[in-house]
């Protein structure tokens, strides 16, 4: 569980508000620098459980973001298209989108 | 013979050279004495000369032989420096991957760390390396991927301590990540990608 992305989610800053540590035993806050009080044990699983929930509804995105070709390539992609009236470029982009569907 | 010489100067008979005794004697200057070499004066040495400033030890050098997998992101985690390349005073304990100053030893160190850090699954946003001594948190460098989406990175922390008999150094690192997980990798094919070492100076 990531305690750091629970509590980024309800606003604080994980270089000024809290310093996390895991001695083996599994992540704790070891300081909390913030003015705001320390948010109760529930506040902070309930905002991983949403921040989760997110995260993996994009996996999709992440995937999709891995396979498509360097941005260089596609642009030559889009030059060649462009020249000789071909759809590598488009077809690229089709194939990758299949592969990962939302 | 006499069996104390007591005079204010003692210059060369002949020439310029002086010579005091011969091979194998000994000559001691007592406590409490001083001897002085004056401002322009060159003391040159062909032979051995010991006691002199420091031989920068304790002297110490560890890697991790094996990588820490799936650490989660932003957390502090101490690294698992457990082979020792150098140990001169036996100080360094590669179980609990801390090193402590030898009695006798105290004084300013040079202490340096180097980690290999990465994320499987997600991006690199920043990483921070620290020092602790005794237990807290006295020096810490960041390290900020910036834009270019890097999957791996190195962070590297060097810093001069002052250190007292018994002081006990440990080298914690953590990564935040746009995913939940991170790695501290041993790396090559000698592990010593992600290290820690340092040196007395005096």
């Amino acid at each position: 569980m990531s305690i750091s992305k629970a509590l980024e989610k309800l606003g604080f800053d994980p270089i000024n508000d809290f310093i996390l540590q895991d001695d083996g035993d599994g992540a704790y806050i070891r300081d909390w620098n913030s003015a705001s009080p320390q948010p109760s044990a529930e506040a902070i699983e309930t905002a991983r459980s949403e921040w989760q929930a997110d995260y993996d509804s994009k996996a999709y995105a992440r995937a999709r973001a891995n396979a498509y070709a360097p941005i260089a390539d596609q642009l030559d992609m889009q030059y060649w298209d462009s020249v000789n009236g071909s759809r590598t470029w488009l077809d690229h982009i089709e194939a990758v989108k299949e592969a990962h569907p939302k | 013979m006499s069996s104390e010489l007591k005079t204010n100067k003692i210059s060369p008979a002949t020439g310029t050279e002086f010579t005091l005794g011969d091979s194998g004697d000994t000559f001691t200057l007592p406590s409490g004495g001083t001897l002085t070499v004056a401002s322009g004066a060159t003391i040159a040495n062909s032979g051995t000369a010991t006691g002199f400033g420091s031989d920068n030890t304790p002297v110490f050098q560890a890697h991790m032989s094996t990588d820490q997998g799936t650490l989660t992101d932003n957390t502090y985690y101490k690294c698992s420096i457990n082979t020792e390349t150098i140990d001169s005073d036996g100080a360094y304990d590669t179980s609990a991957y801390r090193f402590t100053v030898p009695s006798g030893e105290g004084g300013k160190y040079y202490i340096f760390a180097n980690v290999a850090a990465g994320c499987s699954t997600g991006k690199f946003i920043y990483g921070q390396v620290s020092i602790y001594k005794n237990g807290s948190n006295i020096v810490t460098h960041s390290t900020n991927e910036g834009d270019y989406n890097a999957t791996n990175m190195t962070m590297t922390i060097s810093a001069v301590l002052d250190l007292s008999a018994a002081d006990y150094l440990e080298m914690y690192a953590k990564v935040n990540t746009d995913a939940v997980n991170f790695a501290i990798y041993s790396n090559n094919a000698t592990g010593g990608a992600t290290n820690f070492g340092g040196f007395k100076l005096i």
